[in-house]
């Protein structure tokens, strides 16, 4: 086959072939309608009728004959027929069947039998064979109708499944071959299809497309349906087309690229590199398994309302689906295995990625209305909208519990990333960096291991630890840049190198000493609460502190230590509720306030004595916190 | 997230990403290894040389489509965004 245009011509050239065939065996049926009239005459009721027939010639004749001579030309049925012979057989049955009484020898007798016996089974023989022909005849009949279908395509027509069904069972198609056939009929029907668009003229033959089909989906229905499409077929692997053979059908197939067509999404069709064959097969498969026509309508118009080209739906697949297959293989599992060593307690589940449409459209909705720019999130922050928006809702609730500026729409993004950013933003604000940390919210990402051990440690020596940048505070970099020395520069030409082994030395650990074996502090190593109900702000014990000791919304200070009032409000609700039968108001008070903290022994004693001032007579309770 | 290896970052490096993040953005990172070996490849061309430390701190970068970081650049000088994207990520936001 060499291209699309010649499909027909190819189809109407088989028909041919096979028409001509058939016309040659149909060139001996004359011949048997002729054989079958003979043996019909022989068991004629006319000699019955006419015995005379008998009398005489043919009944002596047929006694001068031979069995073996009537035998042969029974069996010979040459095409002329020959009265002598005709008669004698039907002498033969008249003899058999009559009640004449014509007297014949035993001998005789028996060869009557094993004549007509023997005409009956010829004639059983031309029967079938005659129906045959008829069979041939009617076959040739529907080759002829199927050749008038295809000559009478209009323009545009497709060729219909029907068709190509009659095609096959007419021609006698082996399975083998089917697949040819169907592979230049989808390529043909693509073109024409796209033609058809094009002139916007689809008549309502496009509802009887080759492949639709409510029967369990094929290999070639699906492979027809790819390209039909305009997806790569070839580059999709087994795993891939063995799942979607098994768990979806043709119809949901063609709903959802035509859903994709018709929105204009094309992306997924593309695969520019040969390295990423795996991923498009992922891609798409998800999409097939998992998403619908009513998803890709609705994430469409989401893009097309923000002005965002859809091209960057490739980057967005997850949004696309509702729930990712769990047999499609998502990671490599045994390269998480490498770079992220899990525990005992760790299952399968954490590898899982889950469909993100109902995430994305929430996580849309939720921080376009804390205004953030909806262009924006879609074109820049795929990370932030495919949250779990549980995740989301929470990292803003959390944002919104220490007053991040969201009205101001100073929040960054990525600090919507962090998982837990309490223990951050408490450090930042009891190292005196309030300010900073709430007008540059982005630093909750850059967070590392050692940030805020070389904060503390630069702040309480008096080296420089932040500048300037248009007119806003930012922090050196060798302060979030722990893989790089610090070093710090000490006026306009010196520069010095502090080590972070003398960092660590520095900063003071009397905190995690004071609390060690503490099982309120080990509750929140454990659990982190982000909770402050109003009962908690009510508490008198905390009504007293806030008084005394209360410097902004977001710290106290306790005798010039500076503690994150917010930690300190949502530990103490979390401790209250989970109470022991031992415990105390000032274990609870002391863990919720310095848990986390980084203090000399003397700073953890003026908390003390400061948050003992808040208990105990004038704290209302006695020192004694009831469930 | 072996492509990493044969994009010239170190287990080590590899590991630090891995743990930062939440597998639930790693998975959707892994799920678009294209658009990131595309970003990876663009910066090496621009010149921006720490990408392993660019990525650890700003992973959500290498999502965005080369096409669209383009026009981000385009209005601005290279070397300017060379020096601001290995002195500090954070800046990404203001230069773009």
């Amino acid at each position: 086959m060499e291209n699309e245009k010649t499909v027909i011509d190819w189809f109407l050239s088989s028909i041919d072939s096979a028409s001509s065939a058939l016309k040659e065996s149909l060139k001996g049926k004359d011949e048997l309608t002729t054989k079958i009239a003979l043996i019909d005459s022989f068991f004629s009721e006319k000699v019955q009728e006419d015995p005379t027939l008998l009398e005489g010639g043919a009944f002596e004749q047929l006694k001068n004959k031979s069995f073996t001579e009537i035998k042969a030309f029974i069996e010979s049925f040459a095409p002329t027929t020959n009265p002598e012979f005709v008669n004698l057989v039907g002498a033969a049955h008249f003899v058999l069947n009559s009640k004449t009484g014509i007297k014949i020898r035993e001998s005789q007798l028996e060869a009557l039998r094993e004549l007509r016996d023997l005409a009956n089974l010829k004639k059983a023989s031309l029967n079938r064979e005659y129906a045959e022909k008829e069979k041939d005849s009617t076959t040739l009949s529907s080759l002829d109708e199927l050749k008038i279908s295809l000559t009478s395509l209009t323009d545009h027509g497709v060729l219909d499944r029907s068709i190509i069904e009659k095609f096959f069972q007419l021609l006698q198609v082996e399975e083998k071959d089917k697949g040819a056939y169907l592979d230049a009929v989808l390529k043909y029907n693509y073109d024409q299809y796209q033609q058809l668009r094009k002139s916007k003229n689809v008549p309502s033959i496009m509802e009887k497309s080759v492949v639709k089909s409510q029967e369990q989906l094929t290999f070639e229905q699906l492979e027809g349906l790819f390209y039909q499409y305009g997806y790569d077929f070839s580059k999709l692997d087994s795993k891939y087309i063995e799942l979607l053979l098994n768990e979806t059908s043709s119809l949901q197939i063609e709903e959802i690229f035509q859903a994709l067509d018709e929105n204009k999404i094309t992306c997924f069709k593309e695969l520019e590199n040969e390295r990423y064959a795996d991923l498009y097969g992922k891609r798409i498969t998800n999409i097939l398994l998992g998403s619908s026509k009513e998803i890709i309508y609705e994430v469409a118009r989401r893009f097309e309302q923000s002005g965002v080209s859809k091209e960057l739906l490739k980057g967005y697949v997850p949004i696309l689906i509702e729930k990712v297959h769990e047999r499609i293989p998502v990671t490599n599992k045994h390269t998480m295995k490498e770079t992220k060593p899990m525990d005992s307690s760790s299952t399968n589940d954490e590898l899982k990625i889950y469909g993100k449409h109902t995430d994305f459209a929430a996580n849309l909705d939720l921080l376009e209305g804390l205004g953030f720019d909806k262009k924006t999130l879609l074109e820049r922050n795929s990370t932030v909208l495919m949250l779990r928006h549980e995740t989301l809702l929470k990292n803003v609730a959390t944002l919104s519990l220490y007053e991040f500026p969201f009205a101001a729409k100073k929040v960054a993004l990525t600090s919507l990333l962090v998982a837990e950013p309490t223990e951050l933003i408490d450090r930042f604000i009891e190292l005196g960096e309030e300010a900073y940390v709430l007008n540059n919210s982005s630093i909750l990402w850059k967070v590392t291991n050692g940030t805020f051990e070389r904060l503390y440690f630069l702040k309480h020596e008096g080296y420089p630890y932040s500048r300037e940048l248009k007119g806003q505070k930012v922090l050196k970099l060798y302060v979030t840049r722990t893989d790089r020395p610090c070093i710090v520069k000490i006026g306009k030409d010196r520069e010095i190198e502090i080590p972070d082994s003398k960092i660590y030395e520095s900063v003071p650990k009397d905190v995690e000493e004071f609390l060690a074996h503490n099982p309120m502090s080990q509750l929140l190593d454990e659990y982190v609460p982000i909770k402050i109900s109003r009962e908690t702000l009510e508490d008198p014990i905390i009504k007293n502190l806030d008084e005394k000791y209360q410097a902004t919304s977001l710290t106290y200070n306790l005798e010039g230590v500076v503690v994150s009032r917010k930690k300190l409000l949502r530990n103490y609700e979390f401790l209250r509720n989970h109470l022991q039968d031992n415990d105390d108001i000032e274990n609870i008070l002391m863990v919720s306030a310095i848990h986390n903290s980084i203090l000399t022994k003397m700073e953890i004693d003026n908390v003390r004595k400061s948050l003992s001032k808040c208990y105990g007579e004038k704290g209302g309770n006695n020192g004694v916190l009831k469930k | 997230m072996e492509f990493l290896k044969n994009n010239g970052f170190t287990q080590e490096e590899i590991n630090k990403i891995v743990k930062k993040y939440s597998p639930e953005i790693i998975e959707t990172f892994l799920l678009n290894q294209d658009i990131v070996e595309d970003v990876i490849h663009y910066f090496r061309e621009f010149g921006i040389k720490n990408i392993p430390r660019l990525m650890l701190e700003r992973i959500d970068i290498f999502y965005i489509p080369v096409s669209k970081i383009k026009e981000l650049f385009s209005h601005y000088e290279p070397d300017s965004i060379i020096k601001i994207l290995d002195y500090d990520s954070s800046l990404f936001d203001e230069i773009v």
